[in-house]
């Protein structure tokens, strides 16, 4: 905007002011609400629960190197013909190797590259991607949601195009909800052109509302705990899903 | 509790006209709890009908007349009627805030002004004014009393304590029954539309009186009931606590 | 705006009540999302608290949007975002036509947008020669049908399943297994969509929240379309109300905690999407470029009226779902973008009573819309502000204001008062059988289409008052 129109946007603004009736306002800004309820001393088990509940799937394999990680993705994987991942570079991945892991597993690996966009082929290949994986910057128990920020690396279309999204998920990041991420890490929502918070898998209620998933955005998500932080024990798994 | 030995009853041009029963009723409950009751003969009508219309300046004239026969004296003012209770204790205020003279009058008359019910149980902690009845009750939840006034348990631990009547849950207990004054007239179609609802739930409830802390909704239900054949009475709190007696 | 539809108020509503399966999908489908916002937020400890700060937040958003809209602009601007201050709808049409040619762009993929309802934005760009495609399913629906969306959040809540199968039979030519139920009909969607999405170069969405202190824009969504919008196509176009601001992050984080659990119960939506600037340097999906138009269009009017609180709103939908006129009457007969309580204050506000003087009086003021309102706005209160304006304005109905002067003079004089409820119970009296009247008189027969009225008392209360104390006594007097 020019500077003239940003000043004509000021003045009508403050125009209307000057005769604005609202109720409640105050002259400090509120800033955001801190909550006041206890945290539990573990986070895990509320995240399973509440990604349980938007359809989602949560794994814990015993173990969070490339192996047995890729062993899990393998078995969600097993009933698919094509099996073609969309991944973030390994660089950003909190599981080193995967993606070399996922090859022995028989997968393709696609990833993003900076141009990709500008081909109307690319394009369309990228969308041929059955599966897309990720990590996580945060997951947010009260909700079961992951939080991905854009980056080099780290492209928003792992976790849009491919019908199953596999979030690798660092326990260490485990918050509780996504006021308190916005709170104590407001940074973290402009390190990237985008931060979205993703909450199992794609929905409508549209059509008399009857709820049906994998609309546009993914049809499956599933989310893979890795790292030490808190884990609820003997439920360690390579497997299905707990 | 301070003693409170009299009050003026803002009686309500519904009640005044339509339904004087009811008015004795409240002065009864109120006479039998030690309580000497007014009624200026000069009131008419709070204006909230022309208030809702958007007539402001009818409104006012007629909360000027109002705030002026019940400043006479310092007595506490008591309504049967949540809707009329909201205008005075609310809106007075706003509808009077550029009178140099009944802004603060309004105000004045609005801090010392209450429902009936919220009366009895909040402002006299009186429940149970030992009353006895017969049959079921349902209670309605009429809209200004309930979202405007805050009258909600205070209806039911009154019925409650009513010796021989069995109260029972009604669907749908706090949506509107479809009245809203001049709406009722003016929207026919969808107040005749949200009456039937109303009434549906009112016919399932199992009752056989209906009870209501505003008779305009009472009147809006029971003529609804009456047209399709039904016995189920519409009666408002007062009438169930002190029933009967003419005089 | 100008209204949707040509008929009159009371006869889009008589319609709609005539109308037996939206009325039993209205009940159903209110009833159910209204459990399931209750439930939402009683799962959120110190849900009232929440509330009570989302509204301090909006409040103080508007008390000083000049202050707030200007760091927005400025910080959409530092990272290479543009922004398009939009006075009128026409304004904004233009902005997106003339983008559009400028870019060599043909065709849009849209999420949802009622900015982009009511400037029509739709039909200026395909007259500009782009096609221009609703990703969202019901918004979707509704362009296939050439018909309007009837909610602010469901927007073929007025329509059947069978409806839309039907509707895809007929412009997609579907087969019967791809319309058997509704997941089939949600895979054709996707399938369908799909390739719009990967070949769109415009994409344009709406926008919850701006973000002042960031210049971002937050975008919440279930179905995904709203992700694909802002990320696929190399220009996206952002429309957003000047009023839908917020200061800063953590107030974003406030607000978006009772955003979907007052809409349909969900704790959030699948995807809330928080878009700062165009893609970044050394990242691979993103649009090349965005902007974001500032749609006026009406709301500096608003902000600087006594209706300016309606500007709070967070566009949640809860007070369509527990309003008891909405639930009868459904969004269409409101013929506006904003139907329901919100829309009842807004579209007056926003362009006037000409078209919109009934909106107002569509209400028994009973006040469920306040009560579920995350932001508390006070509804009634303004529905009552328009009423008066409207009456000052002279759209009062004749009968009424005559009939409310005859009131007021004689309520204004107790001995007039008392001899002409006499008079009207004398009236009353003489047509009234066993104590009801089964037909009123004039414009008052109204009340007598599904209910009888009760006849006057022969005896005021004020008359056996009067009797009781026969002395008459004044107020404070000892009898």
């Amino acid at each position: 905007m020019t500077p003239d129109q940003r000043q004509q946007l000021r003045d009508v603004l403050r125009t209307a002011l000057q005769t604005a009736v609202l109720p409640g306002a105050t002259p400090e800004a509120p800033g955001g609400y801190r909550r006041t309820d206890p945290a539990p001393a573990d986070l895990t088990p509320q995240f399973i629960a509440e990604l349980t509940t938007v359809g989602g799937f949560v794994h814990q394999p015993a173990s969070s190197d490339a192996t047995a990680v890729a062993r899990v993705i393998a078995a969600i994987a097993a009933e698919s013909a094509v099996k073609r991942a969309l991944m973030w570079d390994d660089v950003c991945l909190p599981v080193p190797g995967l993606a070399a892991a996922l090859e022995s597993n028989g997968f393709t690996i696609d990833r993003q590259q900076a141009s990709d966009l500008t081909s109307d082929a690319r394009r369309a290949e990228l969308a041929t991607a059955t599966f897309g994986i990720t990590g996580a910057d945060a997951a947010l128990s009260d909700t079961g949601s992951v939080v991905l920020v854009s980056g080099p690396g780290r492209g928003r279309l792992a976790s849009l195009l491919p019908p199953v999204h596999v979030a690798l998920v660092d326990r260490a990041c485990l918050l509780r909800s996504l006021p308190d991420l916005l709170l104590a890490r407001p940074e973290l929502a402009t390190a990237g052109s985008n931060l979205v918070c993703i909450t199992g898998p794609s929905r409508t209620a549209d059509i008399e509302h009857t709820l049906s998933r994998g609309v546009h955005g993914p049809k499956e998500v599933h989310v893979i705990l890795i790292g030490a932080g808190h884990r609820v024990s003997g439920t360690g798994d390579d497997g299905p899903p707990v | 509790m301070p003693r409170i030995p009299r009050v003026q009853l803002l009686v309500t041009c519904l009640v005044d006209r339509l339904f004087p029963d009811t008015g004795m009723a409240a002065v009864r409950v109120l006479e039998k709890l030690g309580l000497e009751v007014d009624c200026p003969a000069t009131q008419t009508c709070c204006g909230q009908p022309a208030f809702n219309a958007g007539s402001l300046d009818d409104a006012r004239a007629m909360a000027r007349h109002t705030i002026d026969v019940f400043s006479a004296s310092p007595a506490p003012v008591v309504i049967p009627s949540g809707s009329c209770g909201d205008m005075v204790i609310h809106q007075y205020a706003g509808l009077l805030a550029d009178d140099p003279v009944y802004a603060a009058r309004a105000k004045a008359l609005a801090a010392r002004t209450y429902e009936f019910t919220r009366f009895l149980v909040d402002e006299l902690g009186v429940t149970d004014v030992g009353a006895t009845g017969t049959g079921t009750v349902a209670y309605h939840a009429c809209c200004h009393g309930l979202r405007g006034l805050d009258v909600r348990d205070q209806p039911v631990a009154l019925l409650d304590h009513i010796g021989g009547i069995v109260r029972t849950p009604l669907a749908e207990h706090d949506v509107c029954c479809g009245f809203g004054g001049l709406f009722a007239v003016k929207m026919a179609d969808i107040s005749s539309a949200m009456l039937a609802r109303k009434l549906e739930c009112i016919e399932r409830c199992g009752a056989t009186t209906i009870a209501v802390t505003d008779v305009s909704c009472a009147m809006h239900m029971a003529g609804g009931l009456h047209r399709r054949g039904s016995t189920i009475a519409v009666k408002h709190v007062a009438d169930l606590l002190a029933p009967g007696d003419a005089s | 705006m100008n209204p949707i539809s040509p008929l009159p108020f009371l006869r889009r509503a008589e319609d709609a009540l005539g109308n037996a399966h939206l009325n039993s999908t209205l009940r159903r489908v209110t009833t159910r999302i209204q459990d399931s916002r209750n439930a939402g937020l009683d799962r959120l400890p110190g849900a009232d608290d929440w509330r009570d700060h989302a509204r301090a937040v909006r409040a103080h958003t508007l008390a000083h949007l000049d202050r707030y809209l200007d760091q927005f602009v400025t910080n959409v601007e530092a990272l290479g975002g543009h922004v398009y201050f939009a006075r009128t709808a026409q304004d904004a049409v233009d902005y997106v036509t003339d983008l559009a040619k400028a870019r060599g762009l043909k065709k849009a993929v849209k999420s949802k947008s009622m900015i982009s309802e009511e400037i029509h934005l739709n039909d200026h760009l395909e007259r500009a020669g782009l096609a221009v495609v609703e990703t969202d399913l019901g918004e979707w629906v509704v362009q296939l049908a050439q018909d309007h969306p009837s909610h602010v959040i469901m927007p073929i809540i007025h329509k059947s399943a069978s409806d839309v199968a039907d509707l895809f039979r007929r412009t997609l030519g579907a087969t019967d297994a791809e319309v058997a139920d509704v997941p089939a009909m949600t895979k054709l969607a996707r399938e369908r969509l799909r390739p719009e999405f990967l070949t769109a170069d415009l994409g344009i969405s709406g926008v919850n929240f701006g973000v002042a202190d960031t210049g971002s824009i937050c975008i919440c969504t279930n179905e995904g379309n709203g992700r694909l919008v802002t990320t696929l196509p190399r220009v996206h176009v952002a429309m957003m109300g000047i009023e839908r601001l917020v200061p800063d992050i953590p107030s974003l984080g406030t607000v978006l905690q009772v955003l979907a659990r007052s809409a349909t119960g969900q704790n959030l939506t699948v995807y809330t999407n928080v878009i700062t600037g165009p893609r970044r340097t050394g990242e691979a999906d993103g649009p090349e470029e965005l902007h974001v138009v500032l749609v006026d269009n009406g709301r500096t009017k608003v902000l600087g009226s006594t209706e300016a609180e309606i500007l709070y709103c967070i566009r949640c939908g809860a007070c369509l779902n527990a309003c008891p006129v909405y639930q009868q009457i459904g969004g269409h007969a409101y013929a506006s973008v904003y139907p329901g309580p919100v829309g009842a204050v807004l579209t007056p506000a926003l362009w006037g009573q000409q078209d919109w003087a009934d909106l107002p009086h569509a209400s028994s003021l009973c006040g469920a819309c306040r009560e579920v309102c995350p932001v508390r706005i006070d509804i009634p209160r303004m529905l009552l502000n328009l009423r008066a304006k409207g009456a000052s304005e002279g759209r009062t109905p004749s009968y009424i204001t005559q009939g409310l002067a005859m009131f007021r003079r004689v309520a204004t004089h107790p001995w007039l008062f008392g001899v002409a409820g006499k008079m009207a119970a004398l009236g009353s009296r003489a047509i009234a059988k066993n104590g009801w009247i089964s037909r009123m008189p004039g414009p008052l027969a109204g009340w007598t289409q599904s209910r009888d009225f009760p006849a006057m008392a022969s005896e005021s209360f004020q008359d056996r008052w009067k009797k009781r104390t026969p002395r008459g006594h004044k107020p404070g007097e000892t009898p």
